[in-house]
């Protein structure tokens, strides 16, 4: 069974969403979930720093060795932190889903979209 | 595989300088000075070795594969059947390996007409009225087929953009498709594991689909039955038809895909007519194209010279040929093999290598039924989908099941293919293996499947498998996330 | 039958363990109007003695096997030690299948891990994959990576003058379908070689790839540092296609100029010439591009022992896994050819290399000193190709001579020989078509005087 964390905002792509401090930026990562059907991680494609996204484009990508899946942008905005660490080890994504392992951190522009996100609850639901 | 230990040192780590396995001849002419700018700098570092110690090095190497000729090796989708010796015979004749392929057509006669001739075998085989050989292999193949199609539809004025996949195809159909320029539509399977016709249909509505890329029998063994109405509808849609040959081998001698209305298939020479697999390759394509398709061939075509005594020539007078995707004329030596296969089994031949195809599948499929998950347990081809649903609720998955076969001397099947269908076991058995063979290996699954419902069945049975080969699991993991892709990376 | 062992009472016996009556009923899928009626039309089965006799006819009836052979463009008759046919006949090495299970295919990873080394080496690169097709589809491959990593160049690829016109054919054949357009890379007319000089850039813009070949159609061995240059003129990728892998036993790799990525064909490595192929693609990049690679990369690991194996790695770059977005939709790799080229490396080692090269040369170089001298002497139209050469060489064709390369074909040919091969040459050049001719070390000094005979004017 998956670690699902209360305090944390979902999408169906099995991605987690966390307000930080500052207001209006947003960490994002994998659910445990996700790291776990991916398997070993071996390499992370991660959009550059002050790149614009959108809600639900692909940014990136996360392989492991026999599969690899898409990143999508849980919510419009500007990527202001990208985790390098994780670059070069990508292992990190496994061990530590939800804290090591962040991804980015996106200065959200419409915060109508956090709308769109679901609650713990409803993620457990796909989560299986 | 040989018991005693084997030594797996790099080639390199055995080389003895001065040492050598050459013999070539010495030029009698003076000579020449080096050359005096572009001289190569930098030593190479190849390994010097005399030729017994080249010789067990490569025999070694070879030990430590499983191969068809040491084992059973029911490989679903990959038809792992013998691949007869006196093909390798009769392509090793020094008119074939020594021929230029530049060589002005008057002194390569036999070469072309066996050309000609494989191409009207292939042609009666699978009901297509032409074929081309020039695919390299069945990917190249399926290039050259959506290519041809797309040249077509250019020609009647249209601009088309989409081809649709089923969710169920070789992961190469949608790679193809994007490699002349096209998007994938995906496309479901309906509960019998079939195209989805009513999807299907509404996809096609749309008028910017160019065509359909269809696995026949599907990658699930089932024969598409609708076959002939799924082609009718594209057809009537303004769109073409695809089919993979990959499966053809259950087809043999017992239904044609060119009568079927599909437009054009790739084959496998390596599966169906027995070149053989080599660890990856050389494959050797060949595509057979219905009547629309004929004015797009790529060039060259060998034709026979109709006034001419058995007399045969390359031509490149076509128009609307897509041009050419390969250099020459595609991969010969793998032609003549196919070409000896064909004719040592002749019409009764082929018409038994379907058959026994798939009769010895569905032996497997019954024969299993209940010890393993089917889902579509009703009809099969020339190979059987199972799944590790009844064991995977003990904590035995389908990559254990398939390590644990290697310890009982069985290459495993195909596994976690087709996607559709979770923890999938693909198994073909092909023709040329015994029925008694067969039920040895339907007894060794039965006797895994019992293991894999005893009380700590993992721990007991499926951990670190392989135990009893030279080499134990391999960190897959390990080598992508530290390459080292030479020698010298290990240094 | 010997390959299909299954009996009429074992099928009789299926039959029954299916509950079904006969094949039909046991297919139901197939439609009773698409099942073949009675056999298909294909002649009768030949025995093995019938079939062999059928084969070694159709063998022998290709003369141009047994002839004094001087083809080349990109194939050549070259020799390869015995051993070699023999041991990758080993049924291990034949029929064992692609190395997904690395388990039980030791044997075929560890030897394209040693290929990949021995390729890298001799290319002077970082890194080479598993092989390709062939060398013309190496650079179609090459071309795509190229354009991948140059997203924000034109999809514009400069080719060299002196590249092959099969591979310019699948280049224009293929690339213009992913919006890719070829251009020229002209000739200097004098020298038969692609210089910054005589590189125009006529498409507005950067464009995503520069392609040489070397030794050019003409045979002249060009310079790769020259590629480099035109290339970093607008950061495009440069691409270096080696039409001869035996070349590189003397002349400078790709890698010693810095290039890209750099391609090639690998017959020359003790492959026949089989009419064709199969033949063996080659190509390498540098370790920071690898994830744009096409084809199959093998990697050193270890197993769970901790003894060193080897795998199939990366492999979400390729269609199994990455569908409709992989780097290519192959699948395969030339694998026997590859073990074929490994094993020949391993026997020539790096003095073997150096010394069939030189051979070689030395030989070209014979012959175009003596066909110089015969032009000179007997003032003749005709020239010999200048620079520096490797084992092949063109003799220009003077003007309103057409009819003579035809004529010195056909002449060679009563003589059991096959002279070489009619190229065209730049217009520009002076002269109006060439005769390409190779030489293998399969050629004495008897042969070369020969063809010297049946060109030369008395």
């Amino acid at each position: 069974m998956s670690e699902i964390r209360p305090e944390l905002l979902y999408t169906k792509e099995h991605e987690w969403i966390q307000k930080t401090k500052s207001p209006r930026v947003f960490r994002m990562g994998i659910t445990d979930f996700a790291q776990s059907a991916l398997g070993d991680v071996t390499f992370l494609e991660l959009p550059e720093l002050n790149q614009n996204i959108s809600q639900d484009e692909v940014i990136g990508s996360i392989e492991s060795v026999k599969s690899v899946s898409d990143l999508f942008a849980p919510l419009s905005g500007k990527i202001i932190k990208r985790n390098d660490a994780l670059l070069d080890d990508p292992s990190t994504v496994n061990t530590s889903p939800y804290n090591d392992a962040w991804l980015l951190e996106i200065e959200i522009s419409q915060e109508s979209e956090l709308e769109k996100l679901l609650g713990p609850e409803a993620y457990e639901s796909i989560a299986q | 595989m040989p018991n005693w230990p084997l030594k797996t040192k790099l080639s390199i780590d055995l080389s003895c300088k001065g040492h050598h396995a050459y013999s070539f001849p010495k030029a009698d002419v003076p000579m020449a000075p080096a050359p005096e700018q572009n001289c190569r700098k930098s030593k190479l570092n190849f390994p010097e070795l005399s030729e017994l110690s080249a010789v067990r090095h490569f025999t070694r190497l070879s030990q430590l594969n499983f191969s068809i000729d040491a084992g059973m090796y029911p490989l679903g989708s990959c038809t792992m059947k013998y691949n007869p010796r006196v093909n390798e015979v009769t392509a090793s004749q020094r008119g074939f390996t020594r021929l230029h392929p530049r060589t002005p057509a008057k002194f390569s006669q036999g070469a072309l007409k066996l050309m000609y001739e494989l191409e009207n075998l292939l042609g009666e085989i699978s009901g297509f009225s032409r074929v081309s050989l020039q695919p390299a292999a069945g990917a190249q193949g399926e290039y050259l087929g959506i290519k041809m199609m797309r040249a077509c539809l250019n020609d009647r004025g249209e601009k088309r953009n989409k081809i649709i996949i089923p969710e169920s195809a070789h992961g190469t159909n949608g790679a193809s498709a994007a490699m002349c320029g096209y998007d994938v539509i995906p496309l479901r399977s309906n509960e019998r594991g079939l195209v989805d016709f009513q999807q299907l249909d509404e996809l096609t509505k749309s008028g910017d689909v160019a065509g359909l890329m269809i696995t026949n029998p599907n990658t699930l063994g089932l024969f598409e039955t609708e076959i002939q109405k799924i082609c009718q509808l594209i057809h009537d849609r303004g769109g073409l038809v695809y089919c993979d040959g990959a499966n053809l081998n259950a087809m043999m001698g017992i239904t044609r895909p060119g009568d079927a209305g599909v437009d054009c298939m790739h084959f496998n020479m390596h599966k169906t007519f027995t070149t053989p697999h080599g660890g990856g390759g050389p494959g050797c394509g060949g595509l057979g194209v219905s009547k629309t398709l004929i004015p797009y061939l790529p060039v060259p075509t060998v034709e026979k010279i109709p006034s001419g005594d058995d007399e045969y020539v390359f031509t490149e007078n076509s128009e609307k040929s897509v041009g050419k995707i390969k250099d020459y004329y595609g991969h010969f030596l793998m032609m003549v093999r196919a070409y000896t296969y064909i004719r040592e089994l002749g019409p009764k031949g082929i018409k038994k290598v379907g058959e026994d195809a798939v009769l010895l599948a569905n032996f497997i499929r019954k024969d299993l039924e209940g010890h393993y998950d089917i889902p579509y347990p009703k009809t099969c081809m020339h190979e059987v989908v199972l799944t590790d649903k009844f064991q995977i609720k003990n904590g035995v998955k389908t990559l254990d099941i398939a390590k644990r076969l290697i310890d009982e001397g069985f290459h495993p099947p195909t596994t976690y293919f087709p996607l559709i269908v979770s923890g999938a076991l693909m198994i073909e058995p092909t023709e040329t293996e015994s029925l008694r063979m067969v039920e040895e290996f339907c007894t060794v699954m039965k006797k895994i499947a019992k293991e894999a419902a005893e009380e700590n069945a993992f721990e007991k049975h499926f951990k670190d498998r392989p135990r009893n080969m030279p080499f134990a699991r391999v960190n897959e993991t390990l080598a992508a996330r530290q390459l080292k892709l030479t020698w010298k990376d290990l240094e | 039958m010997r390959y299909l062992p299954l009996t009429e009472e074992e099928k009789t016996r299926i039959l029954k363990l299916c509950g079904v009556n006969n094949f039909e009923e046991l297919t139901p899928n197939i439609p009773n109007d698409l099942r073949v009626n009675g056999l298909l039309n294909l002649p009768p089965r030949l025995s093995e003695f019938e079939l062999l006799e059928t084969l070694e006819t159709m063998s022998t009836t290709n003369k141009g096997a047994w002839m004094q052979n001087h083809l080349g463009q990109g194939v050549y008759d070259h020799t390869c030690p015995t051993w070699i046919d023999q041991i990758v006949g080993r049924g291990e090495f034949l029929t064992s299948y692609t190395p997904y299970q690395p388990e039980v295919t030791q044997g075929t990873l560890q030897s394209i891990f040693e290929f990949q080394s021995m390729i890298a080496d001799l290319y002077g690169m970082e890194v080479s994959n598993a092989s390709l097709y062939d060398g013309a589809t190496s650079v179609l491959e090459a071309v795509l990576m190229a354009v991948r990593t140059r997203k924000n160049h034109k999809p514009i690829v400069y080719v060299s003058e002196g590249t092959y016109d099969n591979t310019r054919k699948i280049l224009e054949s293929c690339l213009p379908d992913m919006g890719i357009e070829v251009r020229t890379w002209w000739a200097d007319p004098q020298s038969l070689t692609s210089t910054p000089e005589s590189f125009v850039n006529d498409c507005d813009g950067a464009p995503a790839a520069i392609v040489l070949q070397s030794p050019n159609r003409w045979g002249i061995v060009e310079d790769w540092s020259d590629l480099k240059k035109v290339a970093d003129l607008q950061d495009s990728r440069s691409i270096a296609y080696v039409s001869h892998a035996l070349s590189l036993g003397v002349f400078s790799p790709p890698g010693e100029s810095d290039i890209d990525i750099a391609v090639g064909e690998g017959q020359s490595l003790g492959i026949p010439p089989g009419f064709g192929g199969p033949h063996l693609g080659l190509f390498c990049c540098k370790k920071a591009d690898i994830r744009q690679m096409p084809g199959r990369l093998v990697g050193a690991t270890e197993d769970a022992r901790g003894k060193v194996a080897y795998c199939v790695t990366l492999s979400t770059r390729e269609q199994h896994i990455r569908r409709e977005k992989a780097t290519s939709n192959i699948c395969s790799n030339q694998n026997l050819m590859a073990l074929r080229a490994a094993m020949y490396m391993t026997s020539m080692g790096p003095e073997g290399m150096n010394k069939i090269a030189k051979g070689l040369r030395s030989r070209i170089f014979y012959l175009r000193d003596a066909l110089q001298k015969n032009f000179q002497a007997s003032g003749s139209p005709h020239s010999v190709v200048q620079g520096e050469l490797f084992n092949e060489l063109t003799v220009l064709v003077g003007p309103k001579q057409s009819l003579w390369v035809d004529e010195k074909i056909t002449q060679a040919q009563d003589q059991g020989i096959l002279i070489g091969l009619e190229v065209t040459v730049p217009k520009r050049s002076g002269y109006i078509k060439g005769l390409n001719i190779a030489v293998t070390e399969r050629h004495y000094q008897s042969h070369l005087d020969k063809i010297v005979e049946i060109l030369g004017e008395n």
